[in-house]
């Protein structure tokens, strides 16, 4: 089954009909504009169909072949856009253990390896301005190191710090945690 | 009868327990620090295979606490031979892997600072507890460890300064050297300021969550003093000095309590 999205249904949202992506099965329908439009029209608009099928005679004037028959559709080249990415070589979860005019002092707990946390100072400035608000003593935030791979294709050497955005305490889960310490007082007796 | 100070000044002779494959001999006094530098965890051979677990910290390498780790390779069984549990404070690194500990060390008692008995410390636990916000924190081991002892039914013992938290005086005819552990903090006043850090702590609806931060300063830590036969060995915590008298380690010397006699391994 091939899905033919194309400039086609731009068309036809502009005539009201509110079917602007359909699935083409019958593969007879694509030598006939008229089974084409038959595809796309919405019954309950069969005024509008003239319109569609005038514009659609304009449209078939820019076929393009495939393979041994024309098509009205036009049907764009698939292209995967070449998307930059990240190739991590090193990454940390830490916490802002304090903060001073200039810099942040932080606990890190290595992901890639196992080892012993680790304390560092990150000066200000590398960290992003969306996250500066988030820095707060106990804010946490991932750390990565690695190769950031352009989609021109040029590779670079990157550190990332992207601050975690946690939600806000509920009333109902402080509560809960109040009822859950009641709880354990009396069963360990704990008073 | 070896004595630690001999053992300690006789770096010629060697013992059975220097030997990192080779439990100790019944009367030799084993001190064994783990930790990346600091000594975070630490394990005691108190004579007659009677071992006390203070603190702990993971083995990077076999991902299990380090105490545990090296009580197998000596083939020491930490279910019968671990008597005593004890968290000096929590802070992540110092208790990593403690509740571990405590699930297989099935016949120890199990201590920690009386400053963690008030009801806001459990309200702490239970908030941040239940919420992995991070990969290991103090708090969700404490309350892996509160877990355990309401399984087991059994309370833990509260260090508070000066109070003896474990003692062995040998049978007549026993082969072994009497042993007493005594805690020489947190005092009074650091219990209440401690218990004041840990009410500020706890989170209100509308704050943002973020992992707890740690109690700073440390007043709340337990400082050991474990006397076995004539030796005795201090092990300080974390415990900061503070300047007021009322607290840290100027509380220790002032108080008037406190057992007597000079360690001679601390």
């Amino acid at each position: 089954m091939i899905i033919y999205g194309s400039n086609l249904a731009q068309y036809e949202d502009g005539n009201g009909l509110d079917a602007p992506i359909q699935l083409v099965t019958d593969f007879d329908s694509l030598h006939d504009p008229k089974g084409i439009i038959s595809c796309f029209r919405n019954p309950e608009e069969e005024s509008q169909l003239d319109t569609v099928e005038d514009r659609l005679h304009k449209l078939s004037e820019q076929t393009v072949n495939i393979g041994e028959f024309s098509s009205p559709i036009i049907k764009f080249p698939s292209i995967s856009p070449r998307r930059s990415h990240m190739v991590s070589l090193q990454r940390w979860q830490g916490y802002v253990i304090k903060v001073s005019d200039i810099s942040i002092f932080v606990k890190l707990v290595d992901l890639t390896q196992k080892g012993p946390d680790e304390e560092a100072e990150i000066p200000l400035e590398e960290i992003s301005a969306d996250d500066k608000d988030l820095i707060k003593s106990g804010a946490i935030f991932y750390w990565s190191i690695g190769y950031l791979d352009s989609y021109s294709g040029q590779r670079s050497r990157v550190s990332i710090i992207r601050f975690q955005r946690l939600p806000a305490w509920s009333k109902k889960e402080i509560d809960a945690a109040q009822r859950e310490a009641e709880r354990l007082q009396q069963i360990i007796g704990w008073k | 009868m070896m004595q630690l100070n001999e053992k300690l000044n006789d770096s010629n002779r060697l013992l059975v327990g220097n030997s990192a494959y080779l439990p100790p001999g019944q009367e030799e006094i084993e001190v064994s620090l783990f930790g990346p530098g600091y000594g975070e965890s630490v394990l005691l051979h108190i004579g007659s295979n009677k071992w006390i677990i203070v603190d702990s910290c993971i083995d990077p390498f076999s991902g299990s606490p380090a105490s545990l780790s090296y009580l197998r390779k000596i083939n020491i069984d930490p279910g019968e031979a671990v008597k005593l549990v004890i968290a000096t404070h929590w802070h992540d690194d110092h208790i990593r892997g403690l509740s571990t500990i405590l699930k297989e060390c099935k016949l120890a008692e199990f201590v920690c600072s009386v400053a963690q008995r008030s009801k806001e410390f459990l309200t702490l636990v239970s908030a941040y507890g239940t919420r992995l916000m991070m990969e290991s924190t103090g708090v969700n081991e404490f309350y892996e460890i509160l877990t355990i002892l309401q399984q087991r039914n059994i309370p833990p013992k509260f260090a508070i300064a000066d109070r003896c938290l474990w003692q062995h005086t040998p049978q007549p005819g026993e082969q072994s050297q009497s042993c007493a552990i005594h805690a020489l903090s947190p005092s009074d006043a650091s219990v209440l300021l401690a218990q004041m850090g840990i009410s500020k702590l706890i989170p209100q609806a509308g704050e943002t969550k973020r992992r707890i931060p740690a109690l700073e300063p440390n007043h709340a830590a337990v400082v050991l003093l474990i006397k076995i036969g004539g030796d005795s060995i201090l092990l300080g915590a974390d415990l900061e000095e503070t300047g007021n008298s009322g607290t840290g380690w100027v509380a220790i010397i002032n108080s008037g309590t406190r057992p007597s006699g000079k360690a001679s391994f601390f």
